[in-house]
């Protein structure tokens, strides 16, 4: 059972959210039996591989020229390159898929004429409710793409309709889905690894951090990729806040993940300086699992987005306290009463943030531990198990609906 | 003082032919059987016409070549019916050239800019390049000149957003429209201080003179039936119609799925039924959809009275009235229409958002709801308005207020 699992990024390197679910999930193929195949239809970049469908600098430029549709034009450029069109068929042709497994609704398009051989198979492995995840980041952003947004709707909805399963991220996202008209739907919520090294393999990494934080100031972690809506929930409601007079001034804040590059835009543009804030960029395990140990608390601040969030619950494994937004906990709402976790709302975030109690590093653990056996089921050990014994997963995996 | 009603009668296919008739019947229940003999008709008819069957009996059609000073005297108001399709363009022209006496104009499309041009271009009716240039000076001033110039290149979307109402708003004493939202497009879409007749919002005369046929006995059998009634256009968002019924075919089990269908009732061009049975066949929904073409009214009210929901959307609009709404508004189909212009003042089961996505999701909830009814036997819920615009008087009640003051 041949499976083309489509996205639009590659997974030799997984760093992000995004390429980690695809990856768990490429990983409950393979133990379902499924020989899986990705494909991978992406911008110009440095880990692509010689198998990989990636556009040239030129359309590069092109797709990226308009950032409210990038992903929009990513298909288009292909579809317009008759280079790149004839690589994807022969790809297509070659991997001959039983089942077309399709992370991004955007790529749609690319293969849904393979699709009309009505004996292929088509899985739809949302991340978002993706129409409704960028008018509202359009939203949040002050601007509006009604053309964009329509069009993602469009593809979305013939994606659900030609789909014989639709995989949700969360129960918000599985109502989208059926109110779009899916009726095979199935819960996948996302997982996560604990973030902390069991071993002293982050020795070097938490000397290194030690230093340059300290010790009698509560610190915070936040990790996340290079993607409006996490940067835009953590200025307004941390970043902004610890600015001089703000009511986490004199907290300490390490940034992880691509999103550094919106906070180094940010600063330039507004020309702040923030020395308590220290941006650490793409970290290796090491230096995550050494951020992680070092945080008191770890913050989750998004007010805007849609799924569920990776980073959440890689927080609730984690041994820190864990203070994010009724967004952040979406498909863990069951666990926001847990030991050392806080749901607050955005307009209270910073001040609930400043009056925790942070200065007592062994109860926050013991909060940790405690919590523990209420965050087991955040594991992806445990959502892939659980997912691998769907019957509606497995059905299509072996020829069925 | 007689009224002469300026109108395209049946058995023309267009829905101001039908509200002629309503009207008639709606008079005479008012105002009495001998009002007839104070009732002139008029179309571009010829002499074999049959005349028009009221509930006081055949009221003769004059042929519109006739029309003009000779045919009206002093004390006579006209009553001009105006509507955006081709049908009205004789209207049109009789309106430019002037009636010798007073008229007051049902406005049944704002938005008319459009078939003026056309008919102005062509040299039809009379009509020439002062009356496109009439059409717009009133609401845009100087600007109208650009906008000429310029419309071909508007997208089609704007285009229905022009009104080109100033044939009617100069040369009327009143006007009629049938929204609160006709009326306020009309006093504010204006240059300042331009002239404009007083305007009254009156309800659609009753289809069925008050009195809608009973509704047969449902087969058992029968399925559970959506439709779209009337002309078959693209602002009637049928491709979000099939689309939507695909989907919730889709959510239906199999064997339940034969026992569903849409139809859409009514006139459909060549070209687009084809592109909309190759849209059904494409959402695996063509064996479930029905094209009936143009059909006369009983079969129309035989259809209407099948249907377990009828979906009257509309964007973007004329900002027209619907007959079809009014008919299934009396006859008690429970209908969906858009939450928009002036649709949101008619009572409906379901005003839906216009924004696309929104508006997919929204009609398949609505089906799907309908459909959980339907199968438990059940009613549909009561309709509701969602305006809180008080609800217009009759149209006799209206016309009566203009005969007193124009008297």
């Amino acid at each position: 059972m041949s499976v083309v699992q489509l996205a639009n990024f590659p997974l030799r390197e997984i760093v992000t959210g995004g390429q980690i679910r695809v990856d768990r999930l490429g990983r409950l193929i393979d133990r379902l039996g499924g020989d899986r195949r990705p494909l991978c239809v992406t911008p110009h970049r440095a880990d692509v591989g010689a198998d990989d469908i990636a556009l040239d600098a030129e359309a590069d430029r092109w797709v990226m020229a308009d950032p409210q549709a990038f992903e929009l034009r990513l298909a288009d450029a292909v579809q317009r390159d008759p280079a790149l069109r004839q690589r994807l068929a022969a790809r297509l042709d070659m991997l001959a898929p039983d089942v077309l497994w399709c992370e991004q609704p955007f790529l749609w398009p690319l293969v849904a004429p393979l699709a009309e051989d009505r004996a292929i198979r088509v899985v739809y492995s949302g991340h978002n409710v993706e129409w409704r995840a960028r008018r509202d980041l359009l939203a949040r952003l002050g601007r509006t793409a009604p053309a964009v947004v329509e069009q993602l709707a469009r593809m979305e909805r013939a994606l659900i309709a030609r789909a014989d399963l639709v995989i949700a991220c969360c129960e918000a996202d599985a109502a989208g889905y059926a109110a779009m008209g899916a009726t095979a739907i199935v819960h996948v919520p996302n997982g996560a690894d604990p973030p902390v090294a069991e071993d002293d393999s982050d020795a070097a990494p938490l000397a290194r951090l030690r230093a340059r934080l300290d010790p009698a100031r509560p610190v915070l972690a936040f990790i996340g990729a290079h993607y409006q809506p996490n940067w835009i929930g953590l200025r307004d409601l941390v970043v902004t806040a610890m600015r001089p007079g703000g009511p986490l001034a004199g907290f300490q804040l390490l940034i992880m993940g691509e999103v550094c590059r919106l906070y180094a835009d940010w600063l330039r543009q507004t020309g702040f300086a923030m020395p308590d804030i220290h941006a650490l960029g793409r970290v290796d395990a090491a230096t995550r699992s050494a951020a992680f140990r070092l945080a008191d608390g770890v913050v989750l601040p998004l007010t805007t987005g849609g799924g569920t969030n990776l980073k959440t619950a890689e927080a609730l494994l984690g041994p820190s306290e864990v203070v994010g937004t009724p967004i952040a906990f979406r498909g863990h709402e069951e666990r926001t009463g847990a030991p050392g976790v806080h749901c607050v709302p955005p307009d209270a975030f910073a001040a609930r943030l400043a009056a925790l109690d942070l200065s007592d590093r062994a109860a926050i653990r013991a909060r940790a531990a405690a919590r523990r056996p209420q965050v087991a089921g955040c594991s992806w050990d445990a959502v892939l198990a659980a997912a691998a014994a769907e019957p509606l997963i497995t059905a299509v995996l072996r020829g069925g609906r | 003082m007689r009224l002469h009603l300026i109108s395209p009668v049946p058995p023309a296919p267009t829905g101001t032919a039908d509200y002629l008739r309503q009207l008639v019947d709606e008079l005479i229940a008012a105002r009495g059987p001998e009002v007839v003999s104070r009732l002139v008709l008029w179309d571009e008819v010829g002499p074999d016409h049959p005349g028009l069957m009221t509930r006081a009996g055949l009221l003769p059609v004059q042929p519109a070549s006739r029309l003009g000073a000779g045919a009206m005297a002093a004390g006579d108001l006209a009553v001009v019916f105006l509507a955006a399709n081709t049908f009205h363009g004789w209207i049109w022209g009789a309106l430019a050239r002037g009636l010798p006496v007073p008229v007051v104009a049902v406005i049944h499309d704002l938005s008319t800019y459009p078939l003026i041009r056309s008919l102005a271009r062509k040299r039809l009716h009379g009509l020439g390049p002062a009356d496109e240039r009439a059409a717009l000076m009133d609401e845009h001033g100087a600007g109208a000149a650009r906008l000429i110039a310029d419309f071909d290149a508007l997208p089609e979307t704007a285009r229905y957003f022009i009104l080109g109402l100033g044939l009617a708003t100069r040369q009327a004493s009143g006007l009629i429209v049938h929204s609160h939202y006709a009326k306020l497009r009309l006093e504010t879409e204006r240059i300042a201080g331009k002239r404009l007749p007083p305007v009254r919002v009156a309800r659609h005369p009753a289809p069925f003179d008050a009195m809608p046929p009973p509704a047969p006995d449902r087969d058992a059998g029968a399925p559970f039936t959506v439709g779209s009634i009337g002309f078959f256009n693209p602002t009637k968002r049928n491709d979000v119609l099939i689309d939507a019924f695909a989907a919730f075919l889709r959510g239906l089990p199999a064997a339940e799925r034969s026992m569903a269908r849409l139809v859409f009732v009514g006139a459909i061009d060549e070209g687009q039924r084809g592109a909309a049975m190759a849209h059904a066949a494409a959402a695996g929904i063509g064996d479930r959809v029905t094209f009936t073409g143009y059909v006369d009214e009983d079969a129309l009210t035989a259809w209407q009275q099948r249907l377990d929901l009828q979906v009257n959307l509309r964007f973007p609009s004329c900002g027209e009235t619907s007959g079809t709404l009014a008919r299934a508004q009396a006859l008690g189909i429970p209908v969906v229409v858009s939450d928009f212009a002036a649709f949101r003042e008619e009572a409906a089961l379901a005003h839906l958002p216009v924004d696309p996505p929104e508006e997919f999701e929204a009609l398949l909830a609505v089906i799907r709801a309908r459909h959980a009814d339907w199968r438990e036997g059940r009613p549909a819920p009561a309709p509701r308005r969602a305006s809180t615009v008080t609800e217009p008087e009759s149209f006799d009640a209206v016309l009566a207020a203009f005969e007193r003051d124009l008297r």
